[in-house]
């Protein structure tokens, strides 16, 4: 049955262990770490902390769990499985350094009864891929327009085995879930402007800015990138997901800046496209193009390349204490 | 006006269900697309659920009935909307144990389809939607042991005609006319060794024509009206017709000027053959005239007690 006046008890730790470029290590069930209370959700935050330094995943995220789900499904062939859902969300407070987060599928690694009993227990999967930071764009009162960042979502399957008795209460529940941090960031920005000249953007990325028109309201830019696999990572731009060990270099964002160097898809009302297409899918060559109509892209002033170097992976161990489960029946 | 003639296009008129042009009763062309001939509706697994929303005080119980629609025959088809609406449920004794709201979905999603090879030939196959079909339960009341009849309306998109058309596989100058309201201009078309890769320019009016290849769906209603020309696929074809390769097709969509509708989009293709040298044609299909059409399914007979232990 479910027990009322237990759903207050939510207590979210992140718990982080370090596990360095190349030296990835798996967390197993139960693994012993600080656990380090975070605080109440709070609305986007513009740090102004040195990205540079060691990333606390305490000072950045804020994790909790949204609804539990309890399902018994059977197939056609009367094949029969049972499961809890938990969804859950980081709020991301400060995206300093922050590039992406586990793309999944992220399971708990321990889960335990009303009893404080372990009925569920598994070692985490390795991190396939990373979804990189959402951003919606919104209109405020005021007129103007922002990028708000969103949550990062995400279901944490727990299987029930079969013939035993479904719990009452998740009184423990550990996931953990992968984050890739940028070493350091780096914006590199060009003119806005054509220019037949390959330009040394980092090490391995070289990019020609083929085309770059202003039209009235309007702005489009064509770019070709040449770039070192092995090295260099630009799969994000066109907002897929990177995968496997992490570059040294990584391009997070292209962005266009007027004068002032605000970005001017922030501020604008209108339409933004950008896309990109590799001629040679994944063997060093892409071009990046984009488009704008807008009531400021006539500003466009500068092309903007947010890089983030020296990536690593970190776990962050999420903790939920306290998970009512419903009956079905 | 669309120009016959500017290039040497083949265009094969496909069969259709017609909603002739000009025709007087055109107006209701609802009557020639019969949904029991094109689409089939079955299921595949079920589920109850109980869930908890962390601020609710009150836990919500459904049945979902994971069902598939299968497009049996797609002369006509364009698209599928995802939601389903007007569910309703009943018990074995014909009590009605759910009944949702009418909320109409108006984003219609073309088939998947996968290329597998038959006799040699490498041919599309469409693969089934699927639909999970949700039943909200009265958590007050007793779940019923079985779904006696399980009913649920989605809505397609429809084309009057279809037409297809070729367009050679060679870089051109000069842009083609291929529907009203649509031109085409082939800037790419390059074989190298076992790979090819083709683009193309497609300059339209975006409220008259949709190009699913690029958008990946078609949307009515919010300020978009039915699309008068629909394009729904793009392959590559040898000189007997038949496509050449699996192949990977993406395209970028334009930006329209802020004081016209009409808008240049772009869209690519490419991929590995072995036959690559064969490719003679860029093939188009085309859906003309499309409407939206209301269909009913039905399913009986889901157990529910097998969930029960």
């Amino acid at each position: 049955m479910w027990r009322k006046g237990i759903i207050h008890l939510i207590v979210v730790a992140l718990l982080a262990c370090v596990a360095t470029a190349g030296q990835r290590e798996r967390a197993t069930a139960g693994a012993s770490a600080v656990p380090s209370v975070v605080a109440p959700d709070r609305p986007g935050l513009q740090s102004t902390a040195d990205p540079n330094q060691t990333w606390d995943p305490a000072a950045h995220l804020v994790g909790g769990w949204t609804s539990v789900t309890r399902t018994t499904h059977a197939d056609r062939n009367l094949i029969t499985y049972r499961y809890l859902s938990v969804d859950c969300a980081f709020t991301i407070v400060d995206p300093n350094s922050l590039v992406g987060l586990d793309a999944g599928p992220i399971v708990a690694v321990l889960a335990l009864d009303e009893n404080a009993k372990v009925f569920h227990s598994s070692t985490a999967p390795s991190v396939v891929s990373y979804r990189p930071l959402q951003y919606a764009r919104k209109g405020m009162a005021d007129g103007q327009w922002r990028s708000e960042l969103q949550p990062y979502s995400f279901s944490v399957m727990i299987p029930l085995e079969f013939g035993h008795v479904c719990p009452l209460l998740i009184s423990r529940l550990e996931v953990p879930v992968y984050a890739l941090v940028a070493g350091a960031v780096k914006n590199v920005d060009l003119p806005f402007q054509a220019n037949p000249q390959w330009v040394d953007v980092a090490p391995g990325l070289q990019v020609l800015v083929e085309k770059a028109d202003i039209t009235g309201t309007r702005y489009e830019y064509s770019i070709e990138v040449k770039y070192d696999p092995g090295q260099v990572d630009v799969s994000s731009w066109s907002r897929s997901l990177f995968r496997g060990d992490p570059a040294e270099v990584i391009v997070t964002k292209i962005d266009i800046l007027d004068a002032q160097g605000k970005s001017i898809r922030d501020q604008s009302t209108g339409i933004f496209l950008n896309g990109a297409t590799y001629p040679n899918r994944g063997l060093g060559d892409m071009t990046a193009t984009g488009s704008g109509d807008c009531n400021l892209c006539g500003g466009a002033a500068t092309i903007r390349f947010v890089l983030a170097l020296d990536s690593y992976e970190r776990e962050i161990r999420l903790v939920l204490q306290n998970i009512p489960v419903p009956i079905l029946w | 006006m669309w120009k016959r003639g500017i290039i040497r296009l083949i265009v094969v008129a496909l069969g259709a269900s017609m909603a002739a042009a000009g025709q007087p009763n055109a107006a209701d062309p609802n009557q020639a697309w019969d949904p029991a001939a094109h689409l089939t509706g079955d299921w595949t697994g079920v589920s109850v659920s109980a869930r908890i929303d962390r601020d609710a005080n009150v836990p919500a119980r459904f049945i979902a009935v994971a069902a598939t629609v299968a497009v049996t025959d797609p002369n006509g088809f364009l698209g599928l909307s995802r939601t389903t609406m007007s569910v309703l449920a009943f018990d074995p004794n014909g009590q009605q144990v759910c009944s949702t709201p009418s909320v109409r979905d108006r984003t219609y999603w073309p088939p998947t389809r996968i290329w597998v090879k038959k006799a040699g030939r490498l041919v599309p196959q469409l693969q089934p939607y699927k639909v999970p079909v949700d039943i909200p339960l009265d958590p007050n009341r007793a779940c019923p042991v079985m779904v006696s009849r399980l009913e649920w309306s989605m809505y397609a998109l429809v084309a009057g005609t279809f037409k297809s058309v070729d367009l050679p596989f060679k870089t051109s100058n000069q842009w083609a006319d291929i529907a009203p309201g649509l031109q085409v201009l082939v800037t790419k078309a390059s074989i190298t060794g076992t790979r090819y890769a083709y683009s193309l320019m497609l300059k339209h009016d975006r409220m008259k024509v949709r190009l699913v290849p690029v958008s990946g769906h078609v949307t009515v209603g919010g300020g978009w009206t039915l699309p008068e020309v629909t394009v729904s696929g793009v392959d590559l074809r040898d000189g007997q017709g038949d496509p050449i390769e699996e192949q990977a097709c993406y395209g970028s969509l334009g930006v329209p000027r802020s004081d016209s509708s009409e808008i240049t989009d772009t869209l690519s293709g490419s991929g590995h053959c072995t036959n690559c040298g064969t490719a003679v044609t860029i093939h188009l299909v085309l859906g003309l005239d499309a409407y939206e059409k209301e269909v009913r399914f039905t399913l009986p007979n889901i157990p529910i007690t097998v969930l029960w232990y």
